[in-house]
């Protein structure tokens, strides 16, 4: 088995904040799941990510579908996740993945992030998907993992991080040139 | 036991600069049902990055994509062309994913699904891309049009288990 749960945590309480720290150091790629509501009153639970609890050295580059317009843009700042925020259908919460390959290299970390929010309703924002180009520009290995809810809300109960890593290697059948 | 269903197959790491790639001897019926390719990539500038299945250098690949490029977003198709088309390299390390559908398959057309993320101008693309043929995968080139593959550049093959 190559693709190996590291760990799974979920919100019993409130918190803005769900960290993974001490990352083990011995796979080649991470992949992080993610099931996340907010307390704000909006449809959008506005949380950010980071890894290492960097905010510094990021760039990303998204397309968008906000429920009635499909835009792209770009972001120095580290990365949005938009989960289901308070005011949508009870019970719903945003869903998404991240991808990071290499992550324990001395090399820039690029990653792959894709999410949606949830919401039984209609209308520009009642529910948000978005594609996600990522970059920290930073040599370090990645060892700990961040999700953070914008300002003074918070990750509502339910909320659902698992990482994953998985292992790179060889069957010895398949060759390369 | 739980049965392992995602099998590492091959890696690549690039030390001198290239402008290919090939995977051979990929495994066939009742292996695995689907391939995951993924590539981490960086190269000398700006080009198409492409793929092509057991040597068909035919016009025999059609794709259509979406793509954000921080300024605009744009979506197209193009029927009828020589390869699968993985999104663009750049100086600026992006990740590129591809899964190959039913690639051992004798009676189906090729789906390869990829998401190409480089966190610049080059943009997010995600794209469907199709091989005409029915023939089961049993090698790949992933080239770059013009520029090179740079040092540091990283292959991952897998197996999924069906």
């Amino acid at each position: 088995m190559t693709m190996t749960l590291i760990e799974t945590k979920t919100v019993g309480t409130a918190v803005n904040t769900l960290e993974f720290t001490a990352l083990p150091q011995t796979y080649t790629d991470l992949c992080i799941l993610l099931s996340v509501r907010t307390s704000i009153a909006d449809n959008i639970g506005y949380t950010t990510i980071r890894v290492n609890n960097s905010t510094t050295n990021w760039t990303s580059t998204w397309l968008q579908g906000n429920s009635s317009a499909v835009v792209s843009s770009f972001s120095t700042s580290a990365p949005d996740f938009f989960a289901s925020g308070g005011n949508t259908t009870a019970n719903t919460f945003g869903n998404g993945s991240i991808y990071i390959p290499n992550y324990t290299a001395a090399t820039n970390k690029s990653m792959s992030l894709d999410f949606v929010s949830e919401n039984n309703a209609s209308g520009a924002f009642s529910a948000m998907q978005r594609i996600v180009s990522a970059l920290w520009s930073n040599t370090s290995a990645i060892t700990s993992f961040q999700l953070i809810a914008d300002g003074s809300t918070n990750l509502a109960v339910g909320t659902t991080v698992s990482i994953y890593g998985i292992l790179k290697g060889s069957d010895g059948i398949v060759t390369t040139s | 036991m739980p049965t392992a269903t995602y099998i590492p197959l091959a890696t690549v790491t690039v030390g001198t600069s290239v402008t290919s790639v090939t995977f051979s001897n990929i495994p066939g019926i009742a292996s695995y049902r689907d391939l995951v390719l993924v590539s981490d990539t960086v190269a000398s500038g700006n080009a198409g990055y492409y793929i092509q299945f057991n040597g068909d250098t035919g016009n025999n690949y059609s794709y259509l994509y979406a793509l954000g490029d921080s300024s605009s977003v744009l979506s197209d198709v193009q029927p009828n062309i020589d390869s699968v088309r993985m999104g663009n390299t750049s100086t600026a390390r992006g990740t590129h994913r591809l899964n190959i559908m039913d690639y051992s398959a004798t009676d189906k057309h090729k789906t390869i699904l990829v998401r190409s993320d480089i966190s610049n101008a080059t943009g997010t693309w995600m794209f469907t891309n199709r091989w005409a043929s029915t023939a089961a995968v049993t090698s790949f080139r992933i080239f770059i049009l013009s520029n090179t593959l740079s040092s540091g550049t990283t292959f991952s093959l897998y197996g999924i288990k069906g």
